[in-house]
């Protein structure tokens, strides 16, 4: 029974590993796109209407880039240092931990929280970044149809 | 009491690959960083002439270079010579090199040398790439509020 928990919680740690890096490689994806984009609306602030000045341009932009570097920011976070430790010049000898694998298979559930955590923060921002990118295409539209009548 | 594990090697492996998967998209994330930068870069100088008088050119290039030169330090290539047993990259190796490649495979020692060496160039890669990724949420957040100071003054 515990045999089957703990291959749960392992099913459960690989899902958000992929989860996770599914949803860095997006937001890298979106920042190349967003930068792109930067670029090309920059190159025609002269034959926009008067409202479109450039901080109303680029705010956007500025907005969805924050969320994407937030979303893609590197997380160690300290609860799960233990078993996968950050050090600079460590000793061999400080990897004996890792043969106790009563202490990896007690680690399993905290393991997982620590990694939903990190996914929801890289969730939320991805959101926020795809839903404002989604709006200003969309106001961009309304724009370019409202400028041709 | 630590239960005897079927493999000893076993765990000892599997976080030598979790350093592996750390690092390799740590590298990832800087060489696409690298794009973003060089990307934002182009558009600020094609537009440096409609930069306000409080923010000469110098300036504004400055976090560009410091991110540039993070990023560089991230994707500098590391095989750290106390790992060269397991992983030896030489200018004129020969096949005996080699011969005891197994040994090194199943001896816990270089195992928990290879852990260590992982966690050492993790360590590095990771405070160069936050360092980076740091400076340019700055200046982004920076970027929003003398866009907003413009707009409203």
């Amino acid at each position: 029974m515990a045999k089957d928990q703990n291959a749960q919680l392992r099913n459960l740690i690989a899902g958000y590993n992929d989860s996770i890096r599914l949803s860095d490689i997006k937001a890298m994806i979106a920042v190349l796109f967003v930068a792109i984009m930067v670029g090309t609306v920059l190159q025609f602030r002269d034959r926009y209407p008067w409202y479109l000045k450039v901080p109303v341009l680029l705010i956007p932009f500025m907005v969805i880039f924050l969320n994407l570097l937030i979303s893609v920011y590197p997380r160690f976070p300290r609860a799960g240092r233990r078993r996968f430790p950050l050090w600079r010049n460590p000793d061999p000898d400080d990897f004996d931990f890792v043969a106790d694998s009563e202490a990896e298979i007690a680690e399993l559930p905290a393991r997982c929280a620590l990694l939903s955590r990190i996914l929801w923060w890289k969730n939320i921002t991805l959101q926020i970044a795809y839903l404002l990118s989604m709006a200003c295409l969309a106001a961009t539209a309304i724009l370019l149809f409202a400028a041709r009548l | 009491m630590n239960k005897p594990v079927s493999n000893p090697t076993q765990p000892y492996r599997s976080l030598i690959a979790g350093y592996t998967e750390a690092i390799r998209a740590s590298d990832f994330k800087a060489n696409i960083a690298f794009l973003f930068v060089a990307f934002m870069m182009g558009s600020v100088l094609w537009n440096y002439r409609s930069l306000p008088s409080y923010l000469p050119v110098q300036l504004v290039l400055l976090p560009f270079l410091v991110v540039y030169f993070c990023l560089f330090m991230v994707l500098f290539p590391r095989y750290p010579k106390r790992g060269a047993k397991n992983f030896l990259v030489a200018r004129r190796p020969t096949p005996a090199d080699f011969e005891n490649v197994i040994e090194t495979e199943e001896d816990i020692g270089q195992l928990k040398l290879r852990c260590a060496v992982h966690s050492d160039i993790l360590w590095w890669k990771s405070f160069y790439i936050r360092v980076s990724f740091l400076l340019s949420i700055v200046c982004v957040c920076i970027t929003i509020f003398l866009l907003l100071y413009v707009w409203f003054t």
